[in-house]
């Protein structure tokens, strides 16, 4: 009996430590009583024994509920230094600085239930849609000190970063809804990653291949074999489609009113794509997006912000006249043992032209350059990834974002700043220090496109208004990431 | 002398009181209603010194007595859960399992009721309330009623993990306390469905439809060639002694184990 149970206690524990294996061992003790190795009151002598054993060890303790077939736990935590400057167009002298040391948690769950569903969580530090960043001691009274005393808890909250349920009961259709993680193929030129948008969404795939050779008459005449090996070559089609609840327009009526007073606003997403596969490591991808806002003609997004709001140099982040045909295209292939990417995207707002228009009604700003400003576009090359100890990675990319190419809400606030109507380099450098941790670099310099229009962007150095013209936005970034 | 008869008299009397023992079991209703009451009044016969407190409100409430170490025998017709198990040895008790007899947990509908046989499935599904009408499995049409035992219950726990994969009951369940009071709301109902240990099959209205084509019985339960068998147990702290082990030893004797027959469990030998 003790050699049983010490059989049984090694299997538990070599068989992947899950504490159903320890728990139970029911199939196995009940092969042993069938053969009448054992008897049934053996078999629970053993049993009751096993679990008083793993209950002894913490995994023996918790406790999943029944629908969950498989529960992950994962998260990462950044320490970072980070300097923003920008210099002003009219006083070479003049510039605008700021240096944060700045940490981050995220702590999420993935729980996979019976019946193909799926349920995501993630908590996460900081409020704003496109940061996870807080800031080491808090600074919000911009004059170096702090008037709550030093490290009080007001900007550690946690809040909900993820939260959606997924459903993939068809092999070719994933069904999602909630606050979920883009399910776009995208970049930061139109993404922040940081963003995990609220709403619904559907993701179509379908592969072909591998592709079967012809066949030829067999060595021996009896029969067929194939002519060659089969073809390494796949296809993937895919299609991601968002319903994104932009804003709500909670009440869209009221009592005594005639007309609704507001509605709510989608940003409709529309992708289409595929993956050529050339073999495991080489593919083409290439993945067509529409964008389109409803309902922007009567309702704003936050406030009236539709047009400029300041001078020349002032910014926007209206939402109106915004149709954007988006192309983001990777190539990736391995040379020398090193997997390299060539990337580029191209974004072209196809109502551009209206929203020049729009800006042009202020009269500040009507001798502002009219026109054109409808295209953004990224291209740039990517060698190595980190994925273990002692991985390094190099990232680069030219990105040019025209005034009215973008929705500037959406964009990554770690390239210049937030801003449209910028152009120059993107540079990023990682090393894993080991499995989990790892150092990161980066440094973007963005240059102004057209000084007598503004940025675009609410966020940033300048905020939405009274900023002055700029000419350039510096920004670097180092890292120590933990992952677990 | 007179006095020395006296203190004589008195000892004798006191150790009489001293040798009284009561034995004091609590747990599942499944055992507790019948089975053991049962077992406790043969038992008594030979051992007219040893009085009996039993409480048949659970199988969890047994657990939760031993743990609290108020009582000598945990009756129960389910396994000691992990976090039970956890409780007792950080309260210093070592749950140890005897198994006592077999049942077969019969799922029963009103004697009136056209069904006769259901698959696994289908009893997952009423149970669940994915099939809420008889005619979903084969019946004549009219709204399902089930009726289960409460969440105290080994019973309840039993049968969803061996019926229901585990899932949740209908919401509409109606929970009931014991065996007893299952077999008569369904043998009331028309459109009952409950279910219940093989000892309480003899209640009036009611009958066992058969589950994948076989019914539940001595030999399909022996055999395991019913679904829904599963051994029940009596749990103690450890190797008993004393009364509770000779209770326990009675319990799997011969003559005991022919009262786990006439009450309608199967015998464990």
């Amino acid at each position: 009996m003790r050699k049983l149970k010490c059989i049984l206690l090694l299997s538990a524990f070599t068989l992947g430590s899950s504490f159903v294996h320890a728990q139970d061992n029911a199939a196995l003790l009940d092969i042993l009583v069938k053969k009448k190795v054992i008897s049934d009151q053996e078999a629970e002598e053993v049993r009751a024994d096993l679990v008083k054993e793993y209950t002894a060890v913490p995994a023996g303790k918790i406790n999943i509920s029944a629908p969950v077939k498989e529960l992950r736990i994962y998260g990462d935590t950044r320490l970072r230094y980070e300097y923003r400057g920008a210099k002003s167009e009219t006083n070479s002298n003049d510039s605008v600085e700021a240096d944060r040391f700045r940490y981050r948690l995220r702590i999420g769950m993935d729980l996979k239930l019976t019946e193909d569903w799926f349920v995501g969580v993630r908590v996460e530090t900081a409020s704003g849609g496109r940061s996870t960043n807080v800031t080491m001691g808090p600074n919000g009274n911009g004059s170096g000190g702090s008037t709550t005393g030093p490290w009080n808890k007001s900007n550690n909250s946690i809040y909900l970063g993820q939260a959606y349920v997924k459903n993939s009961s068809l092999p070719w259709l994933t069904v999602i809804g909630g606050r979920m993680p883009n399910p776009l193929v995208t970049s930061p030129m139109v993404w922040d990653p940081d963003i995990n948008p609220e709403g619904f969404a559907q993701q179509l795939k379908y592969s072909f291949g591998p592709f079967e050779s012809s066949e030829k008459p067999s060595a021996d005449g009896k029969g067929t074999v194939a002519a060659s090996e089969p073809s390494p070559l796949t296809l993937d089609i895919f299609g991601n489609f968002g319903e994104f609840v932009y804003d709500s327009g909670y009440k869209q009526n009221s009592f005594g009113s005639a007309t609704p007073s507001y509605n709510d606003i989608f940003l409709i997403a529309l992708q289409s794509g595929a993956k050529l596969n050339f073999d495991k490591s080489t593919s083409l991808q290439v993945a067509p997006t529409l964008y389109l806002y409803t309902s922007t003609k009567t309702t704003d997004y936050v406030g009236a912000a539709n047009v400029y709001s300041g001078a020349p140099g002032g910014n926007q982040y209206g939402i109106n006249d915004l149709e954007i045909l988006d192309i983001p295209v990777e190539f990736d292939w391995t040379m020398a043992g090193l997997p390299f990417r060539l990337f580029g995207e191209f974004a072209d707002n196809l109502q551009a032209a209206e929203r020049a228009k729009q800006a042009e009604t202020v009269a500040t700003v009507k001798a502002a350059k009219i026109g054109g400003q409808n295209i953004a576009w990224q291209a740039g090359l990517g060698i190595n990834k980190i994925k273990k100890k002692g991985d390094w990675e190099l990232m680069g990319y030219w990105q040019t974002s025209e005034q009215y190419s973008l929705d500037t809400n959406l964009i990554d606030d770690d390239v210049f700043d937030s801003h449209l109507n910028t152009q120059g380099p993107v540079v990023k450098a990682g090393y894993a220090l080991t499995d989990a941790v790892s150092l990161s670099l980066s440094y973007n310099y963005g240059m102004i496109i057209d000084n007598k229009l503004g940025t675009g962007g609410y966020a940033g150095l300048n905020g939405a208004t009274s900023n002055p013209a700029t000419k350039s936005y510096n920004l670097i970034q180092m890292d120590l990431n933990v992952k677990f | 002398m007179k006095k020395i008869l006296s203190i004589v008299s008195t000892l004798t009397l006191a150790a009489t009181l001293v040798h009284a023992e009561t034995l004091i079991i609590k747990g599942s209703d499944t055992l507790g209603a019948k089975l053991v009451p049962q077992l406790a009044e043969s038992f008594k016969a030979a051992h007219p010194d040893i009085s009996f407190k039993i409480a048949a409100e659970g199988s969890s409430t047994g657990f939760a007595a031993l743990i609290s170490k108020t009582t000598d025998i945990g009756m129960s017709s389910r396994r000691a859960k992990p976090a039970e198990m956890s409780d007792a040895l950080s309260n210093g008790v070592n749950l140890k399992p005897t198994i006592v007899a077999y049942d077969g947990i019969a799922v029963i509908v009103n004697s009136a009721n056209s069904v006769k046989s259901l698959t696994k499935k289908q009893v997952e599904q009423i149970f669940t309330g994915e099939v809420k009408d008889w005619s979903g499995v084969g019946g004549q049409p009219g709204p399902i009623s089930i009726y289960t035992r409460n969440t105290a219950s080994g019973t309840y726990a039993d049968f969803a993990e061996l019926a229901m994969k585990k899932r949740n009951y209908a919401g509409s369940a109606q929970k009931m306390a014991g065996n007893e009071q299952i077999a008569s709301e369904v043998g009331k109902n028309a459109n009952g469905i409950g279910y219940v240990g093989m000892a309480y099959l003899k209640a009036a209205g009611i009958k066992a439809v058969a589950v994948d084509g076989v019914i539940p019985s001595l030999v399909s339960v022996n055999s395991k060639a019913y679904a829904y068998s599963r051994p029940t147990f009596y749990y103690t702290n450890g190797t008993t002694a004393g009364a509770a082990k000779a209770f326990v030893d009675y319990t799997l004797s011969s003559t005991g184990q022919k009262i786990v027959e006439q009450v309608g469990f199967v015998p464990v030998k």
